[in-house]
């Protein structure tokens, strides 16, 4: 999905698109893990042992978190 | 790009032509099929025989066929790609199709054959890298060095048998032919194997694997393959798991066989599975129970190593999960048991 | 800002003024087209720098260091150098000038001068008939080496000062510490009515280009040097060739041939471009060299890992009062980038949210692995992925919806951020609407049932900076552009196109604005004998900077012409119009000529026809040091939403789609834009499940290939939704 609100001083109005879109995935990801089996993933990369470890932390707290539903 | 270091190929058109250069330049000479295997490892310098001996041209290694009662031969220089594609395979040995579909990318599975598969070397992260990788930290036991950098103080190679065909088979009760200078020898798969990660398979340089064969089964057989990887495509197995179930007409276990792969030198036979299925209707509740005590003994039987990549304590933790869904693939006629 | 650098954002003969918002005024800009270059990549006829073969060619080959760290006490050559089919041997005292991409942090030698820094660091280069050669006698060179502590953790490096890994450095091992605060972060942390904080790491990662690193040189009779090299910046390896070889600057020629991909990776002036010349000096015959993949995982420059430490304040309704930010950055052996690096790792993220206070403290540190540098998203896709999980963490805490959350902190449009960049327009919120959208969020998070679910996460990024990495006055990029009577039009372009298009961009500009059809337009880009300076492909400036100087340098030549043609039919020069390779008379329209005979009426009216164009940032960023980097004449804005499942027996996520909003001003080509997007996703969702450029217990690479080092197959990538 293509935005485009005309710099006033890019060429035709263009700004950058090769990088920027980059940023987001990853936090983005972790951010869907959290709405998926609600852990925080604050370390990269997400490896299954990492995930496994979190879930494990998790489910040894006694009060479950806002937002997870495992 | 590595170069690859200087060697002859000589293409002989037939088996005896292709034994008699093999006894003619001995340990000198190395056997390339698919090339899969053996060409990275030469780029490595983890061999560097002087003579590649192909067996390209040798055609009666090739294909599928009746081996009379029952019994299949797959040729050695089959690819993996017609192994898992072919209908026969697919209906006597479900779990070898699924093997074979699962080695490392389709284009690989074009050229890798079922013969280099079985006889693949032993993997692990300290010896499949570069010569000037490997100086670096002075070698390994496997190859030019005297340390196990996986076994502080270890003297026993520990690098993995990472075939996925071989588990499969093994559970299959597939037999190898061999042809060397003293003739033919028949071997079931089970006798081919030492517990050395330097050299795992009891197979003479001057032998050639010519042919897999694969007893009858019936009706109620079922088989699943299970493999454990980073990506969907390309890798080698972290874990494999093959799994061989046999049914009775009204779905009672009669006999059973779980095998895993990628743990250590040799594939490993899980203890008792047979015991704990025997008797079990092949569904519900009953059934995922006994699942669970053949993937607990599993358990109990595994202890990955830093040897290949992956984190270690995670691989063990997935060797329970993996032999209860290919346990359960198998049970409902499915499999493989694989992301993506 | 100059008048030459404002062009508007209206297409050339539309009227910008009266607001056009179709643009149905544009013939070439906003379509999608192919690139120039694509059919010859496609079809294997593109020529790579490996492609290149020249009469007597040498092949060469780099010892490498097995240490992490450690002083060269002696290297002998001789049996090296006795091996028949070896012309030369060199080692650090042949190149004993020090060089690095910054001015200011120049620590690099082409071959070790007196110490190795990394195993993998640069030792002797052999030039030989033939590759096998190279390597043998690589085989025979005798280095004795006296083993230094190894600092494999950041943490070390910070706490112990030796040994010192660059003799030159100020403190201990650290490579740059930056510490800057806007207003009382203080004051607001201990009046908020929410704190989150958190610590985050981020490992490195490499850039995996499919292309290695190849540089050929030749040295003629005449004592001039030509470097073919896979660069993302010709004029940078131009200036560090001369000052390295004790060259005189013009008598050095830097081409980039086609380039198999780069994405910062080829940003530095590397090794093997001095070394090839060097050699290619002391034997007089041409050399090439080309890295191996394990090669290109040692000389990296990859993304910097980080472990950071985020305090976020905020009021209950969501409101940000502070962000309060420490970051340890662990910067391998060599300075490279570092320095700016270190900044962008605070002074980029103050956008697209307002923050009434901001504070970072990053300190970058050296340690005995493979140097960092700048990766797609350089300095700033590390403190992102923590800052939006921290907001996450916020709304959860006050459970506000995260799209929610985001839109009430935006900065707006036309504004100043706390650390005084500049913000032009900004398309963040319409980005927010765009994924919300597309991804069903309202209806599907929180919703998605066991084990699946969805998040967001929001961005900012320059395009471009207002700091040349060495200071100057002239224009960043420059273009001239070449008419031929036959209807053609050339330009040339210090640009380096790396995959991006930047050749086609130039190319769709000049079309553009004189109405030719792109397949007339040349293009002859990033040889320094044949083009204007420009700065190179990196910081996402290209587009920009040089879409700027081509539109700069067109609309001269368009002047030109219509005021020739007009002369010609003896009419107002408002009304000649060029489009669809035609230039006619608006009022009169069966008065039409080709374009090749406007050309001909300006060429004898006026005199050999030809233009220049050129751009320069204004002057941004704030006033205090280093206020300057990351100061960008426009920001672009971004957001993801991605859906993901977690098996919880294995642990294996899976990222099932994401959905790109970007907002880059106008896609110029948005055939070419959506490549972007996706390529750029497909590369953070890889950097996140995958990829891990790590080292062993023993400094070594873990695993320096393509099986090991894993990149999502096809298989494994996502659906990309833009």
């Amino acid at each position: 999905m293509i935005v485009e609100s005309l710099d006033p001083e890019g060429p035709y109005g263009a700004k950058e698109a090769g990088e920027g879109p980059l940023h987001p995935s990853l936090p983005a990801l972790s951010n869907a893990v959290f709405d998926a089996v609600g852990i925080r993933l604050r370390e990269l990369p997400f490896t299954p042992a990492k995930v496994l470890k979190a879930l494990a932390e998790k489910n040894a707290r006694s009060t479950p978190l806002a937002g997870g539903r495992v | 790009m590595l170069r690859l270091p200087k060697f002859e190929v000589r293409t002989p058109e037939s088996l005896d032509a292709a034994l008699a250069l093999l006894a003619e330049f001995g340990p000198d000479a190395r056997v390339i099929a698919g090339g899969t295997d053996l060409v990275p490892n030469m780029k490595h310098e983890l061999v560097t025989p002087r003579i590649v001996v192909s067996l390209a041209r040798i055609p009666e290694l090739r294909g599928v066929g009746d081996a009379g009662a029952g019994w299949l031969r797959l040729g050695a220089m089959t690819s993996l790609a017609d192994v898992a594609a072919d209908a026969r395979v697919r209906a006597q040995a479900p779990a070898l199709a699924q093997a074979a579909g699962l080695v490392a990318g389709p284009q690989l599975r074009t050229m890798g054959t079922l013969g280099g598969n079985v006889l693949l070397d032993t993997r692990c992260q300290w010896y499949n890298q570069t010569y000037f990788w490997r100086e670096a930290l002075g070698f390994c036991l496997k190859k030019d060095g005297t340390l196990c950098h996986v076994v502080e103080g270890g003297s026993k190679c520990v690098a993995a048998a990472s075939n996925d065909t071989a588990p499969a088979l093994m559970t299959l009760r597939a037999e190898l032919v061999f042809v060397g200078p003293q003739g033919r020898r028949v071997t079931p798969i089970d006798d081919l194997w030492l517990a050395d990660g330097a050299a795992n398979k009891k197979c003479a340089s001057d032998e050639l694997l010519v042919e897999v064969r694969l007893p009858p089964t019936g009706p109620g057989h079922r088989g699943a393959y299970g493999k454990l990887r980073e990506r969907a495509s390309i890798d080698f197995p972290l874990l494999g798991v093959a799994t061989r179930i046999e049914l009775d007409a009204r779905g009672t276990i009669t006999d059973a066989d779980v095998v895993l792969t990628a743990l250590q030198a040799r594939p490993v036979r899980v203890k008792r599975a047979a015991e704990l299925l025997l008797g079990v209707r092949a569904e519900g509740d009953a059934f995922l129970a006994a699942a669970r005590a053949v993937a607990d003994q599993a358990h109990r039987q595994a202890h990955p190593m830093p040897n290949i990549p992956g984190d270690a304590e995670w691989r063990r933790a997935m060797v329970p999960v993996y032999v209860r869904r290919t346990l359960e693939a198998a049970a409902r006629g499915a499999g493989p048991v694989h992301a993506v | 800002m100059a008048a030459r650098d404002q062009h508007g954002i209206g297409a050339p003969w539309g009227d910008a003024a009266a607001g056009d918002p179709a643009n149905r005024a544009f013939q070439v800009v906003g379509k999608p087209h192919r690139k120039i270059d694509g059919l010859a990549k496609a079809t294997g006829r593109a020529q790579y720098a490996d492609d290149l073969v020249l009469p007597g060619m040498l092949h060469a080959k780099t010892l490498r260091s097995p240490h992490a760290h450690a002083m060269i006490v002696a290297i002998d050559a001789s049996k090296a150098k006795a091996l028949p089919g070896v012309h030369a041997v060199i080692t650090g005292a042949d190149l004993p000038i020090k060089y690095g991409v910054i001015p200011w942090t120049q620590d690099e030698h082409a071959l070790a001068l007196d110490k190795v820094r990394f195993i993998g660091d640069e030792v002797a280069a052999v030039a030989a008939i033939d590759e096998d050669t190279a390597n043998a006698a690589l085989k025979l060179i005798r280095v004795e080496y006296e083993p230094l502590h190894a600092f494999l953790d950041p943490r070390e490096s910070l706490a112990r000062p030796e040994p010192k890994i660059h003799e030159e450095s100020k403190t201990g091992n650290v490579s740059k510490h930056v510490d800057l605060a806007f207003g009382d972060v203080d004051a607001a942390l201990a009046s908020a009515e929410v704190v989150v904080e958190g610590d985050y790491v981020f490992h490195g990662t490499t850039h995996a280009a499919i292309e290695p690193h190849c540089a050929v040189a030749q040295f003629s009779a005449e004592g001039r040097l030509t470097v073919w090299s896979s660069t993302q910046i010709t004029h940078y390896v131009h200036r560090a060739l001369a000052k390295v070889l004790e060259l005189p600057i013009q008598k050095i020629r830097v081409v980039q041939p086609a380039l198999g991909g780069a994405f910062g990776g080829k940003s530095d002036p590397f090794s093997l471009e001095f070394c090839v010349a060097k050699l290619a000096m002391f034997t007089g015959r041409p050399v090439k060299m080309l890295y191996t993949r394990e090669e290109v995982f040692y000389c990296h420059r990859g993304r910097h890992p980080m472990k950071l430490r985020y305090r976020t304040a905020a009021s209950k309704d969501g409101k940000i009062d502070a962000v309060d930010a420490k970051i340890l950055i662990d910067g391998g052996s060599y300075s490279s980038f570092g320095l700016v690096t270190t900044y962008y790792s605070g002074q980029l993220l103050t956008g697209p949210y307002h923050f009434p206070t901001y504070r970072f403290d990053s300190t970058r540190v050296f340690t005995n692995k493979p140097p960092c540098g700048p990766k797609r998203g350089h300095g700033s896709v590390q403190p992102r992925f923590a800052f939006e999980v921290q907001l996450d963490e916020l709304a959860e805490k006050l459970a506000l919806d995260p799209i929610e959350l985001r839109r009430r902190n935006f900065q707006g449009d036309f504004t100043r951020t706390v650390n005084g960049q500049r913000i032009t327009s900004n398309g963040f919120l319409a980005c927010l609407d765009e994924v919300e959208r597309a991804s069903g969020w309202r209806a599907r998070r929180a919703k998605l049932g066991r084990g699946r679910g969805l998040g967001v996460a929001g961005s900012m990024y320059i395009s471009g900076t207002n700091y040349p990495v060495y200071p100057n006055k002239m224009p960043q990029a420059g273009i001239q552009l070449a008419v031929e009577r036959s209807g053609r039009v050339t330009v040339f372009t210090g640009s380096n196109d790396i995959g991006q298009g930047s050749n086609s961009m130039v190319a769709y500009v000049v079309a553009e604005e004189l109405g030719m059809d792109v397949a007339d337009i040349r293009v002859v880009a990033a040889d320094t004998d044949l083009v204007p300076v420009d700065l190179g492909a990196y910081s996402s400036r290209v587009t920009f900077m040089v879409g700027n100087a081509t539109i700069d340098a067109a609309r001269k030549l368009r002047t030109q012409i219509a005021g020739a043609v007009a002369k010609e039919w003896q009419i107002d020069a408002a009304r000649v119009r060029m489009g669809n390779g035609k230039v006619f008379d608006l009022d009169s329209t069966e008065r039409c000529i080709t374009t090749a005979e406007a050309f001909q009426i300006a060429e004898a009216r006026c005199d050999t026809l030809g233009a220049t164009g050129s751009y320069n940032t204004p002057t941004l960023g704030g006033d205090y040091r280093g206020g300057t980097i990351g100061a960008s004449p426009a920001y672009s804005f971004t957001a993801h939403v991605v859906e993901a499942s977690v098996d919880v027996e294995t642990g294996r996520i899976t990222c099932h789609k994401v959905w790109i909003a970007h907002d880059c001003g106008r896609a110029l080509n948005p055939m070419l834009v959506a490549g972007q997007m996706e390529g750029s996703a497909y590369m953070g969702i890889a950097e996140a499940l995958l990829e891990d450029h790590g080292v062993n217990r023993f400094g070594l690479h873990a695993g320096p290939s393509l099986l090991d080092y894993r990149i999502p197959t096809s298989v494994d990538t996502p659906e990309l939704r833009r």
